[in-house]
């Protein structure tokens, strides 16, 4: 176990270093040199001449390249133009936000894909086993800022027109807060948050949900044709133990792998609907750097983007490990 | 005196045989499959018609410049050539399957007889021919802007089937304007990555060693990174346009199908005909060409269709934020964008270029399960 | 003579597919008396583990018991029980042991923990004695350590151990009737040794009845008292062991004891039955064994032989017209197969 959680580890440290390079050569492959992005009518070209000494773009590739290193790994990720502050500040303060929506969403992905699994499997061939086949794939065909639109459309808009949709299911267009936000009290607080969170959590996830649940089906159909099935069954087991205790522990193994698969494809996600729903995270910034051409943010949360998925990764495999006996007492 | 009429019957019969190579269908008609017969030349004709007749129509509509305007006609020439060795494949191969057959007539078999996959087939080819004949199905032009006072915002009705833009501009249109951008540059992005990533995958399996462990790091970091974020990254970096955007595709979405044919290599190279062909010193390029990619095709066209769905998505994600094929060129992403602010007014705007989005993802997506359950049974759930 | 724990009456178990029946098992009757093993042989594909899973009613669909099956466990037929009394009687009263002891065993669980699970479920027992048990079970078996293996995962241990965690697990409820399916085969021919002992061992301490299965007449001969022979989804010959294997009544049994390796006979190669055993889907018609049997004449691709009701009976007609048993016939049966 110790073993392998340290040769994963040894794995994933010269792939952030991967990572690094690759931001460092995007960098360096844009027309010009990096401070060339910044040359616009309103920056006095002195100050460029001054960025060009700070950053030690006389110095040969070679130092140039690991004191970019050396800074990012101190989390000195530059200076944005655009906010006239650290893109640190900036990441540290969107970082999170980006986190909560993804995270809710993963719980949201695997909660509804593994109980819709389960039942499709264990009901396979059955009209609903193939409605719900039939949907996850229009689900999962889907794009998720249109899907995200249309939730906004459905369910932020239109519902204001019946007088008979209850309240609670009239949900937040956009952003992470309501504006009288300040003037709530800590349960309501909480409660504007999670009202917030509905509509984008489930834009982001429906896909990937639709997909865990098309693999939870495989998997747990795979287990319950297993041999360890049938001996449960003649010990006596009720079906329903069958299926929950000895069918699923096994059948959920390979789905904890699709874990640090499914986190890039949350991100990119992310990107879009942030934008949809004004979300003030990680994906909303990059965007917005973009826009406004500025570098050294869009590189910084690019790199924070796949260093997250490097970790989850990790994390994944770790988690693989302590759930498989066959690898924890390796 | 006798073999007079023996040679002009000799001379029909290679006429005939030139006509069957030569038209798409002819020979499936000849074998009496009409069905296949008349799709196929329909097919054929149809393309050939649009390309000879709706020529400046195409080179109208795409306005952006030269480039898009290749585009266009790549798409259609490579269709058109597809159709053509698909028909010629698939009638010798026919004749095959009744006598035991190939890998890939056993494969066509199964196909066929999977209804969802062969729904999705139909829905694909309808979709292209929609995107060729699209001057044919629309008397509006996609980005002219006429009486805006008079038609903006109208809703679907038979004039208008999916009503109109803020524009005044049909949105159906714009719609079928935009999916020869989705489907061509989906296609042609695909095409680069696929090719790429077989390369690479193939070069990293045979070789192992330091040229795998390099390559297979290589493809670690690429995909470490989201892929909208690679994109939009590198994409940053450059003015978006056509051009940009299917490179930039191609390039970075090769790393999944390198995986995958890495895999397939591996176990394909230890297998005796490999060896065998190493043993006759055969030279790596030619056992990897003539060897080892025609055994990993069967993945890498599964692949390919599943990849193409997925670019789809991705495009359509790309344009939708403005980091795609630039305005007015209408692309499915840029019309939901454009339909966005008035979206309480207009929902129509938004509502139908996702809804071909849907169609066209979830007919890639049928397609290729369905190659997959048939080229490749240990996969089948 | 005692009453049987288990008596099977004209069970019929037929897989149902687009293509017609697949019909496994096929009309089997016998009964298990208390405290003796009774031997099942046959060739692979005859239908003996369904016969096993039919008694347990473990048949998932498309598989189905044909109505007029009768499973009689003492005075209750099983096939008209409901499911949570069929629960009761699983792993309680008849417990079953599997062919593949590595893919039998859940990877995830510890062998403790699957051994205390039929405790749990079957005596009502709290964890602690149901771990207990698990242990007591464990050193009943010959695990060595058991209080350390009882926190052990399947990949942990090596196949002759896990063989007897598998016989730990269903014997921990003291059930009247074992099913072994096949419990050696996948072992090596010591340890194979080593199981067979400690099943005859168990069975004697512990009183059950046991349905032993094997292909092998070496392994039945060793641990059988009666024996009935399975061809074709069918019983084709039933006596004791020591009948069986004196005096075969049915040409097939001729044919696997023929196929036994004799250290007299070393020169000979093994023989084996030529031709091979025939599709479910589509059994011969008559006597499913004509197409390969040596003596087989006109009566038998027409009429098909009925199995006589007595303790030792053949399901053949050579048993009205002996005359017909010619010496030699296996031996032309084999050069006809050579020339072919
Ligand atoms: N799920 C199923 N569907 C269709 N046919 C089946 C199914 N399970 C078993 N059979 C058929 O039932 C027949 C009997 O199978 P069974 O497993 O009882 O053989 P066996 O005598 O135990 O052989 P072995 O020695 O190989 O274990 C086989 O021919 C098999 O084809
Ligand atoms: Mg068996």
């Amino acid at each position: 176990m110790t073993s392998y959680v340290a040769r994963r580890l040894l794995q994933a440290v010269p792939l952030l270093f991967g990572v690094l390079t690759l931001v460092f050569i995007f960098m360096h492959v844009a027309p010009g040199d990096p401070t060339a992005l910044y040359m616009r009518p309103d920056v006095d070209p002195a100050v460029l001449e001054q960025m060009r000494r700070n950053w030690g773009l006389d110095q040969p590739l070679y130092i140039q390249y690991f004191r970019w290193i050396a800074s990012f790994l101190t989390g000195d990720f530059g200076f944005s133009l655009t906010q006239n502050r650290p893109v640190s500040d900036i990441l540290l303060e969107r970082v999170p936000n980006t986190l909560i929506l993804s995270g809710t969403s993963l719980l949201l992905i695997f909660a509804i894909g593994i109980a819709i699994g389960i039942v499709q499997a264990v009901r396979q061939y059955s009209t609903m086993d193939n409605v719900l086949t039939v949907g996850a794939l229009f689900i999962y065909s889907m794009p998720s800022f249109w899907l995200g639109l249309m939730l906004i459309l459905i369910f932020a808009y239109k519902v204001h027109q019946l007088d008979w949709w209850p309240e609670f299911l009239k949900f937040p267009a956009s952003g992470v807060t309501s504006t009288n936000y300040d003037l709530f009290g800590a349960g309501q607080k909480l409660g504007d948050r999670i009202r917030h969170l509905v509509l984008p959590s489930i834009a982001l996830g429906v896909s990937s949900a639709a997909s865990v649940a098309r693999y939870m089906r495989s998997s747990m159909l795979e287990v319950i044709r297993q041999d360890y099935i049938r001996t449960a069954r003649a010990k006596g087991v009720p079906e329903r133990s069958v299926i929950l205790k000895h069918a699923l522990k096994n059948a959920l193994l390979p789905i904890i792998t699709l874990l640090g698969l499914y986190l890039p494809f949350l991100f990119s996600g992310a990107v879009l609907v942030e934008y949809v729903f004004s979300w003030p995270g990680m994906g909303r910034t990059i965007v917005d750097a973009i826009y406004q051409r500025d570098y050294p943010t869009v590189m910084a949360t690019s790199f924070i983007f796949a260093a997250l998925v490097v970790v989850a990764n990790l994390i994944a495999d770790i988690l693989y490990a302590l759930v498989d006996p066959r690898i924890r007492y390796e | 005196m006798n073999d007079m009429p023996e040679r002009s019957g000799e001379i029909r019969h290679r006429a005939l045989r030139l006509l069957m190579a030569l038209i798409p269908g002819l020979a499936h008609l000849r074998q009496g499959h009409t069905h296949a017969g008349l799709s196929l030349l329909g097919l054929a004709l149809s393309m050939i018609t649009v390309s000879i007749f709706a020529n400046e129509r195409i080179q109208a509509t795409f306005t952006a410049g030269r480039l898009d305007y290749w585009v266009a006609l790549l798409t259609l020439a490579v269709t058109l050539g597809l159709t053509w060795v698909v028909s010629g494949v698939s009638s010798r191969h026919r004749l095959d399957a009744r006598v035991g057959g190939s890998q890939w007539a056993i494969a066509w078999l199964g196909f066929k007889q999977n209804r969802v996959a062969m729904l999705g087939l139909y829905l694909m080819i309808a979709l292209y021919l929609a995107t060729l004949l699209g001057p044919f199905l629309t008397g509006y032009e996609p980005s002219v802007i006429g009486d805006i006072a008079a038609t903006r915002h109208l809703p679907p009705s038979v004039e208008h089937l999916m009503g109109t833009d803020k524009f005044g501009r049909d949105v159906f249109t714009r719609v079928l304007y935009g999916a020869r951008i989705s489907l061509s540059i989906g296609f042609i992005a695909v095409t680069i990555s696929i090719t790429l990533g077989t390369a690479i995958g193939a070069v990293s399996g045979y070789f192992g060693g330091a040229v795998d462990t390099v390559l297979m790091r290589l493809v670690d970091t690429l995909i470490s990174f989201p892929r909208l974020v690679l994109l939009i990254t590198v994409i940053a970096l450059f003015e978006p346009s056509l051009l940009i955007v299917i490179v930039v595709l191609g390039f970075t979405l090769w790393p999944s199908t390198a995986r995958i044919v890495r895999g397939e290599v591996l176990s394909l190279r230890e297998r005796e005909f490999i060896l065998a062909a190493r043993a006759l010193g055969l030279n790596s390029p030619r056992i990897i060409l003539r060897h080892i990619v025609p055994n990993v095709l069967g993945p890498v066209i599964v692949a390919a269709t599943l990849g193409l769905g997925n670019i789809i998505l991705i495009e359509a994600g790309l344009s939708y934020l403005g980091f795609s094929v630039p305005l007015p060129t209408p692309t499915w992403g840029n019309i939901i964008n454009d339909g966005r602010e008035a979206m309480l007014q207009a929902w129509w705007v938004t509502t139908f270029p996702g809804l071909a989005i849907v169609i066209t993802v979830v007919a890639f997506n049928l397609v290729g399960d369905g190659l997959r359950d048939a080229l490749d049974p240990r996969l089948r759930t | 003579m005692s009453e049987a724990v288990l008596r099977i009456e004209n069970l019929r178990t037929y897989f149902h597919s687009t293509d017609g029946p697949v019909r496994a098992v096929d009309g089997v009757s016998f009964e298990l008396r208390p405290g003796e093993t009774l031997g099942i042989v046959g060739e692979s594909g005859c239908g003996k583990s369904i016969t096993c899973l039919s008694v347990l009613r473990l048949i998932d669909p498309p598989g189905r018991i044909e109505p007029g099956s009768a499973i009689w466990l003492r005075d209750r037929n099983l096939m008209n029980e409901p499911e949570a009394a069929l629960r009761q009687v699983r792993g309680n009263q008849v417990s079953m042991i599997f062919q593949e002891p590595l893919s039998s065993l859940n990877p995830v669980w510890t062998i403790g923990e699957q051994i205390a699970e039929a405790v749990r479920l079957h005596r009502k027992a709290g964890s602690a004695e149901a771990r207990a048990r698990a242990v007591e079970m464990l050193r009943l078996v010959g695990i060595p350590d058991p209080e350390q293996s009882v926190n052990s995962y399947p990949h942990q241990f090596s196949g002759g151990m896990r063989q007897r965690a598998m016989i730990a697990m269903a014997l921990a409820c003291d059930p009247a009737v074992l099913l072994a399916d096949e419990p050696t085969t996948a072992l090596d021919v010591t340890i194979q040794a080593q199981i067979l002992e400690l099943l005859a061992n168990l069975q004697r301490t512990l009183g059950m009845a046991m349905i032993f299965v094997s292909h092998d007449l070496g392994v039945i001969a060793e641990i059988a008292d009666r024996v009935i022979v399975m061809y074709a989804g069918q019983v084709v010959e039933r006596g004791t062991t020591d009948e069986l294997f004196r005096d075969p009544k049915h040409p097939y049994t001729e044919g696997l004891l023929r196929s036994i390796p004799r250290v007299t006979q070393k020169l000979r190669r093994l023989a084996v039955i030529p031709g091979s055993v025939p599709s479910p889907r589509s059994w011969p018609p008559a006597c499913r064994f004509h197409p390969r049997c040596p003596y087989a004449w006109e009566r038998c691709r027409s009429e098909a032989p009925p199995l006589a009701a007595h303790e030792r009976a053949g399901r053949c007609w050579l048993d009205s017209e002996p005359e017909r048993r010619v010496a030699g016939a296996w031996d032309a049966l084999g050069g006809r197969e050579a020339q072919a």
